[in-house]
């Protein structure tokens, strides 16, 4: 009996988790497409910016006193954002050969066999190539050169003395093959790996109180969804890459310049910019807290001079822009997010200059809709992962956000969460709004899987379980429950009358075992007066019988 | 435990051979696709290849279950010295042995394949690694549903219910990828299917 009971368990958990997946995904459709039809309001004008830095980033001559014309666009491929931020595009992208984490930097499959790679099982960077050498019978002779480096040296076989990368971030600054710029995330410190001259040029330990980088020479993410470019006159100019400089972005969103030369730190030159959002925003956004951003630092003449840096975001949940330029001191001189202009229909005949992300969830036509839409759809989320969601708000990163099944980084409760603007109390409060519609659902449907309990006779245990399951997980403990919820025939208890299961060892109201006790009548007796001896026997007594004759 | 296996492959060798046609079509073209070198409509008929094998995988668990019930094999079964675990526990062996016999090939052809084109193997490990195991846990997961839905007399219920299982499943691998992640899920899901088909059938009279 014990086995058994313990097999039901286990098929009541396996039936939850499986109704807990097919309704996570059911529900990650119908908020996928939200946000799809949501993203599908804007005009694609929307979705690019422009900022005029004539006279920011290009200096001033005699001949244009105000600046070269300059323009910096920033554009959001709006028509891909939905499909880029699903897991399998985000995995093919992922394995890429120019993928920011591939281990692969450069591969040619011609003659010259060019390699340049990560060995993660040797923790050294590998370099091979084919060289033709020339002999005196007027022949050449290919030769395959291949290379190894460590953070102690470089080598033509592998060597313990080399030491090992142990996570490292290696960028070919201006496409130079013959110098990669190497940072390893647990050394904390930047190699230059010198090919030709076979040596590694060892930087100083990053500065101690500085968060770690997460990338440099030109910090990009999902780079195909968001285009930064320049447009100027100026023809000696470089963006991008510097074999002398390179910048370097921190953890924090923090951007700091590196001379390649030294590989020190030389000073900040900028930060990521805060993009709006529903709520008050936070004051400072990470690399993690952006879906997309690109960082173009630009160089005049032969990089002979920084001129400044143009950084353009892409927020959390792909529903806002904003692009700022910095000048080489790292002050901002110019910004532009995304906002609406004047063509731009806002229902009932009404036009004007509007926040994106306002407009996008309560003012376009048809984003109301889509906004309770989405708030429904969070409420029928269960009520213990979205109040993860609450209190995780800011620990996801904002790409896995989108294709989360379980937590919602991007629900209304999350964004609350992150607003930097309220103390702990205030903000709390402010997304209850959000968290009790679930948490009264849960309510609602556990009364009634109590209610159904009670009637079918589950154990007292057992129905407080099934309840408080029901609260914490709302439709997927309700389904559940009529899926797993006993159907054995029922039979007449000879304890106490009423109904009881066949299966259980005891009656769930009297809690009497199969094996009724015999009923044994009582030695005592009501004596009133002597009982009278009746005989109601009709026929004579043999011996009376007997006489007579 | 032999016999039972072999009893299971025997019964369903309609599936095995459909589904190994469809594999050995799947390694002729990933060959072809690599001799001439036209990727992106090689991958598209590799995809086709691979849901219309994930639909069969599927067929192969509903039949294993809907022969037993409407056949009453286990009842026969059951009157050996053998227990229903057992003859479920062979069952899931022979499907998890043929989704193997099936995909390993591929796998083998695909790994040839790229180690005779040059490409960067340091790079494609981990991708022939990942995709390779959530292809064969996705095939499970169908061919569990399979399990799941077949255990009944009625035709049209698990053939629908079962579409939708393999609809679900492949969802779950669009929305989460190849990575770590889909794994854990579409292994739980099958764990907890198999949990689910081994107390339906372990409990049922027979």
């Amino acid at each position: 009996m014990k086995a058994r009971r313990y097999s039901s368990a286990l098929n009541v958990l396996a039936t939850g988790l499986l109704v807990l997946l097919v309704t996570l995904l059911v529900l990650f459709w119908a908020r996928w497409g939200c946000e799809s039809a949501r993203h599908g309001l804007l005009p694609r004008q929307a979705w690019s910016l422009s900022v005029d830095a004539s006279s920011l980033i290009m200096p001033r001559t005699v001949q244009e006193p105000n600046g070269i014309p300059c323009t910096v666009h920033a554009e959001m491929a709006w028509e891909e954002i939905d499909v880029a931020a699903l897991g399998a595009t985000q995995y093919q992208e992922s394995q890429r050969l120019d993928a920011p984490d591939s281990p692969v930097y450069a591969w040619s499959t011609d003659e010259t066999g060019v390699r340049l790679y990560y060995d993660r099982s040797l923790g050294m960077v590998v370099y091979s190539c084919t060289v033709g050498q020339s002999k005196p019978d007027g022949t050449v002779l290919l030769k395959k050169t291949i290379a190894y480096a460590g953070p102690e040296g470089i080598a033509d076989r592998p060597d313990e003395k080399l030491g090992r990368f142990r996570d490292p971030v290696v960028r070919l600054i201006a496409g130079n093959l013959d110098r990669p710029i190497v940072y390893d995330r647990v050394l904390r410190q930047f190699f230059a790996i010198d090919g030709p001259g076979k040596a590694v040029k060892q930087g100083p330990p990053w500065p101690a109180n500085f968060v770690g980088p997460v990338d440099f020479g030109w910090p990009r993410k999902q780079p195909r969804y968001l285009n930064l470019y320049l447009d100027t006159l100026e023809p000696h100019y470089t963006y991008g890459t510097d074999p002398d400089r390179a910048l370097v972005l921190d953890a924090t969103g923090y951007i700091q310049m590196l001379d390649l030369n030294t590989l020190g730190y030389v000073g900040s030159v900028g930060r990521l910019p805060v993009p709006d959002s529903l709520f008050a925003s936070v004051r400072r956004v990470a690399p993690d807290d952006l879906f997309a951003f690109e960082v173009m630092p630009v160089f005049l003449g032969r990089g002979d001079l920084y001129a400044g840096c143009a950084v353009a975001v892409l927020s959390r949940d792909a529903t806002s822009m904003k692009l700022e330029v910095f000048d080489p001191n790292g002050i901002r001189v110019a910004m532009q997010q995304t906002g609406f202009s004047d063509h731009v229909p806002m229902g009932s005949g009404r036009s004007g200059q509007l926040s994106m992300v306002r407009a996008l969830y309560f003012k376009l036509p048809g984003a109301a809709a889509l906004t309770a839409t989405k708030f429904i759809l969070e409420s029928l989320h269960p009520p213990v992962l979205l109040w993860l969601s609450y209190f995780t708000a800011s620990r996801v990163e904002a790409t896995a956000g989108h294709r989360s099944l379980f937590v919602l980084p991007n629900s209304f409760a999350a964004m609350k969460g992150r607003d930097a603007e309220s103390w702990w109390l205030g903000r709390f409060v402010g997304a209850l709004p959000f968290l009790l519609p679930g948490v009264v659902v849960g309510i609602v449907l556990s009364r009634l899987v109590g209610r159904d309990a009670r009637r079918k006779g589950l154990p007292t245990r057992a129905r407080r379980l099934r309840m408080a399951a029901t609260v914490l997980f709302t439709l997927p403990a309700y389904v559940t429950y009529q899926i797993t919820r006993p159907t054995t025939a029922r039979v007449t208890c000879q304890n106490c009358g009423r109904d009881r299961w066949v299966d259980r060892e005891t009656c769930h109201h009297c809690g009497s075992p199969w094996l009724v006790s015999e009923l044994i009548p009582p030695t005592w007796r009501v004596i009133g007066q002597p009982e009278e001896q009746t005989c109601n026997d009709p026929s004579p007594r043999p011996e009376e019988t007997i006489s007579n004759a | 435990m032999l016999t039972l296996i072999k009893r299971e492959l025997q019964d369903h060798a309609v599936h095995i051979v459909l589904a190994a046609l469809i594999c050995v079509g799947m390694v002729g073209q990933v060959i072809l696709t690599a001799y001439w070198g036209v990727a992106g409509v090689g991958l598209g008929i590799d995809a086709a290849a691979m849901v219309i094998l994930l639909v069969l995988f599927c067929m192969l668990g509903a039949a294993q279950m809907y022969t037993d019930r409407a056949n009453r094999v286990s009842a026969l079964l059951a009157t050996l010295a053998v227990t229903r675990t057992r003859i479920l526990a062979a069952r899931v062996l022979a499907g998890a042995a043929i989704i193997l016999a099936m995909l390993v090939p591929l796998l083998i052809t695909a790994v040839a394949i790229l180690y005779v084109t040059g490409a960067p193997l340091a790079l494609y490990r981990g991708t022939i690694a990942e995709v390779s195991t959530a292809v064969v846990l996705t095939s499970l997961a169908c061919y569990c549903v399979g399990l799941l839905m077949g255990w009944t007399t009625n035709k049209a219920i698990p053939a629908v219910s079962a579409l939708f299982g393999i609809l679900l499943i492949m969802l779950l691998v669009v929305v989460k990828g190849f990575g770590i992640s889909a794994m854990v899920l579409l292994l739980l899901f099958s764990i907890a299917s198999l949990l689910r088909v081994w107390y339906r059938f372990t409990s049922v009279s027979l």
